[in-house]
């Protein structure tokens, strides 16, 4: 039986009584069939694709009338931008749920409607419950201590309207007022609607009153505000509250003859796309499962969860990047519109050539306003392992090479092969060379990279090491010595020197390493910053120290200054963001140029998330909310990413790291 | 790129006794490598000790686990014993891929807890590296982060799980971006699969198999069937796309338990 009878349960139920009609399926849904909440449901072509390749019977019926549109329209600032090539298509949510309801009662599904199931627990005799009833799901909450649900209230508000302008493709406006700034996103379904939701960030919320609005008002107030894109239409409520999203996640979705699918299971930012395409995709899943273990339900439900929890794990990282944007977006509502529009396009999925391959003239556009030279804002940097003619090389093609770190003091060492400021004393006349220094800290005394991580150098051959806190680094690290303030006085002392013999030799840039788990990065993370001092608890106190060698480096250094640290530790309990814009505002108050964002190695159990870009985001935080410099770092592998980065403005400048095949 | 072929270990209903035949075979025609896969709830051979019994009756050619599903093996002591043995008896010709591998059934058999799979492997490779002669090639299979920085972290190299050549570019481009992150000079040693079936009526025969092996993953069992290579053109097509993403090394696994597998694929000149 199914509690719920929205699409994806409906779904669900056709598939599986058409698949097998012996079954018994009965759905309980509390609401009357003629009660419609919500306008109309997207799907991407993908979700279209796959549906109608999957299911022939009842996707043809269901879906294939959809309403199809291609380009995205931005509307802000007075100007439209177009971007085409994006496929998606709308239907109507009454409609939907009309043929669904034709085809359960059809194949003799039996519904049942105005009938909430107080107490799921009573239908335990069922051979499978179906928890397909929302996001409050009741059925969740009768279970909650197997399911384990955790709900994040998001950080903006929303309304779900509707309108009867026509619209010829999903569309987003952004306006402002005194109040503040809001955004909607329009999604057209028929010919003469589109839904319309509102989205708004807290303070706006708060100074428009919206709090005490009723369904007239927000209508009234929103009608006001859009007025220029309405051309006289109307919007149209429908139990249009104002809400935040909640995003459900749980640890699994089955606990014995009882399943959650949908919105019960999972949710994700509705500007990524509908929970109903993720619920009926997981109908499809769950009627397929069954019918692969026919005879047994419990291989059948971790089958389903198999399948679709990779996916929907994708779509809830790539929803959690686009709300942030919907969070933060009024710090950016200012700029330019090609900017503007090239930072909300490529908030999560496009890149800069995926958009450029959908629609040249528009991604020409955005580069003929950006007046970026873009490659010579490329950061190039020497390999690890260290090559002085590849860095020459790099120098010569690229406006500013890096060395690989180099440590400060023997002390600091990663290893027995790391380098010496003195080895480019031959190069850093002739090219526009960078110096990298760091101290290894926690991470130091170790065998040659080439072979693994963090493999201690033998007794004989190891030296003491100093961090933080006494933490190893890994399971088979040293354990090194919590600094203390002679400590901090002699490497603080030791970076200085580092600096001005940088200067001396003519380096024109210097980084300071303080990521990736080495010394200084052990101060800035509360993973391995444990210290009880007025070196460690809150962000201000864990920077002191990093700052006190920016400080003296920096005196030693005329040219310009980066400091590279973790910008996430892309591990639970790391960096906070709130703590990343404060230690990047501290950086730049003590005279930091730039603030490179490396991530993750703070400890082995850092997890980043590995692919093209993977950090630009963090150096967006870094360059749009705190308004400071940003080097974007990590999987920045050709021209494209950087055009990527630099056209939305998440960074000043990008290291670049030419990965691909040899 | 070098290319290699499996041993018909993880074909339902093969005969042992054609794992040395199969090993002496692929080296006489000149195959680079010989590979195993890892399955306990499936009627298959166990890899490392289908590995030992390839390294008896061979001198050159590359022994390959491609992947053992490291935690229901324990601790780290008992693999590393038995990588060691299989490499002296191949005398250094050994590489040991580890992987968490997508499937609860082995985990139930083995009765170790799925959940902690990652931890589990990771503690195993911790004890394991301290234990395998120098001489052994390690390399992580599985396409999500935690693999990855697993694989940057310790290991060799990296296993692609199987697939078209452009979802190998794009993954090993993750991998290749996980290496670099990590600070590791050069790249990642990378590995590629692929399915095979040559021959009259071999392809029929091959999804069969496909079909039996993959039951457990669903939707995902059409795509893998209609990848498997069943002509000399798509498997000169897959080895140049391959080529060209950066592999260095990809193992064509057979689906049909046939001696004359080997040959066929040894003939196809795009291998060399």
């Amino acid at each position: 039986m199914c509690v719920g009878g929205g699409p994806g349960g409906l779904y669900f139920a056709v598939l599986a009584k058409r698949a097998d009609p012996s079954r018994r399926i009965t759905v309980y849904e509390r609401d009357r069939p003629d009660d419609t909440f919500g306008f109309g449901v997207v799907f991407s072509d993908a979700t279209m694709g796959f549906l109608a390749e999957q299911d022939r019977v009842t996707y043809p019926a269901v879906l294939a009338h959809a309403t199809r549109w291609d380009p995205i329209t931005i509307r802000h600032g007075g100007r439209v931008v177009r971007a085409g090539g994006v496929g998606f298509a709308a239907v109507e949510r009454r409609r939907l749920l009309e043929r669904l309801r034709e085809q359960a009662h059809a194949l003799g599904v039996e519904l049942v409607f105005e009938r909430e199931v107080p107490d799921p627990r009573e239908h335990l005799d069922a051979d499978l419950l179906v928890g397909c009833d929302g996001v409050n799901s009741a059925v969740r909450g009768a279970f909650a201590d197997q399911f384990r649900p955790r709900v994040d209230v998001g950080p903006t508000r929303f309304s779900w309207l509707g309108t009867d302008r026509p619209f010829d493709s999903l569309t987003f406006f952004f306006e402002g007022n005194e109040h503040g700034c809001f955004g909607a996103h329009v999604y057209p379904y028929r010919p003469d609607r589109a839904t319309f939701i509102v989205e708004t960030d807290e303070q706006t919320y708060r100074r428009a009153g919206i709090d005490a609005f009723g369904e007239a008002d927000t209508i009234a107030y929103c009608e006001r505000l859009f007025a220029a894109h309405l051309d006289g239409h109307r919007l149209l409520a429908n139990r249009s509250s104002w809400q935040r999203f909640r995003t459900v996640r749980c640890p699994t979705w089955h606990h014995g003859r009882v399943v959650l699918l949908g919105d019960a299971a999972h949710t994700a930012h509705f500007s990524v796309g509908s929970g109903t395409k993720m619920a009926m995709e997981d109908g499809l899943a769950l009627a397929q499962a069954l019918d692969r273990f026919p005879d047994d339900v419990d291989r059948a439900l971790v089958a389903y969860e198999d399948e679709r929890r990779p996916r929907v794990a994708h779509v809830q990282a790539m929803a959690r990047t686009s709300f942030d944007w919907w969070a933060g977006f009024h710090r950016w509502v200012a700029w330019p519109p090609e900017r503007f529009s090239f930072h909300f396009l490529t908030r999560s999925q496009f890149r800069h050539d995926t958009l450029a391959a959908r629609d040249p003239a528009y991604v020409a556009a955005v580069e003929r306003a950006s007046g970026l030279d873009v490659e010579s804002r490329v950061i190039a940097v020497e390999p690890p392992g260290g090559d002085l003619d590849e860095l020459a090389r790099l120098a010569a093609r690229h406006p500013l090479a890096l060395t690989r770190v180099l440590p400060v003091s023997g002390d600091g060492r990663a290893g027995l092969e790391d380098g010496r400021l003195e080895d480019y004393a031959g190069l850093v006349g002739r090219l526009a060379l960078g110096a990298q220094v760091g101290h290894a800290g926690p991470r130091g005394a170790c065998g040659p990279r080439r072979l693994g991580l963090d493999r201690p150098l033998s007794a004989a051959e190891a030296w003491p090491l100093l961090a933080a806190s006494p933490l190893p680094y890994g399971p088979r690290s040293a354990v090194p010595r919590a600094m203390d303030e002679a400590d901090m006085e002699r490497v603080r002392d030791d970076f200085a020197l580092a600096a001005r013999r940088a200067a001396e030799l003519g380096f024109r840039f210097l980084q300071l390493h303080f990521a990736h788990g080495s010394l200084l990065a052990t101060f800035i993370s509360p993973l391995t910053n444990r210290r009880d001092d007025r070196h460690g608890g809150p962000v201000a106190r864990r920077m002191r120290f990093p700052l006190a060698v920016l400080d003296a480096a920096r005196a030693e250094f005329p040219g310009e200054v980066a400091v590279a640290i973790s910008a996430s530790d892309w591990q639970p309990g790391g960096l906070s963001e709130a703590d990343l814009l404060a230690a990047a505002l501290l950086l730049r108050a003590h005279g930091a140029d730039f603030v490179t964002a490396l991530g993750g190695w703070t400890t082995p159990r850092a997890v980043p998330p590995f692919g093209r870009c993977h950090q630009a985001l963090l150096a967006g935080k870094i360059q749009t909310d705190a308004g400071v410099p940003a080097i974007a770092a990590g999987g920045v592998t050709d021209l494209d990413d950087v055009r990527t980065i630099l056209l939305a403005g998440r960074a000043e400048r990008c290291l670049l790291d030419p990965v691909g095949p040899h | 790129m070098r290319v290699g072929i499996g041993l018909p270990t993880a074909i339902a209903g093969a005969s042992a006794a054609l794992t040395p035949a199969w090993a002496r075979r692929a080296e006489a025609a000149g195959l680079a490598t010989l590979g195993v896969h890892d399955r306990l709830a499936y009627d298959s051979l166990e890899p490392m000790t289908a590995l030992a019994a390839a390294a008896a009756v061979t001198e050159r050619v590359r022994l390959a686990a491609l992947v053992v599903v490291g935690p229901l093996r324990g601790g780290g002591a008992v693999l590393a014993r038995q990588a060691a043995t299989v490499a002296a008896l191949a005398r250094g010709r050994l590489t040991l891929g580890l992987g968490v591998g997508p499937r609860r059934d082995d985990y139930e058999a083995a009765g170790v807890p799925w959940e902690r799979r990652g931890t589990l492997l990771d503690a195993q490779l911790g004890d394991l590296l301290d234990r395998l002669p120098g001489d052994v090639e390690v390399v992580i299979g599985g396409g999500g982060d935690a693999a990855l920085a697993r694989m940057a972290r310790h290991s060799a190299g990296w296993c692609h799980g199987g697939g078209p050549a452009r979802a190998f570019r794009a993954a090993a481009d993750r991998a290749r971006i996980a290496w670099s992150d990590a600070g590791r000079p050069g790249q990642p040693r990378l590995w590629g699969l692929g399915y095979f079936a040559l021959g009259p009526g071999a392809a029929e025969a091959g999804r069969l198999a496909l079909g039996r092996y993959y039951a457990f993953a669903g939707a995902a069992v059409a795509r893998i069937e209609a990848g498997m290579l069943a002509t000399p053109a798509a498997i000169a097509e897959h080895c140049a796309g391959y080529a060209e993403a950066g592999c260095d090394e990809l193992v064509l696994f057979p689906t049909v338990a046939e001696l004359d597998q080997v040959d066929r694929l040894a003939e196809i000149g795009a291998l060399r």
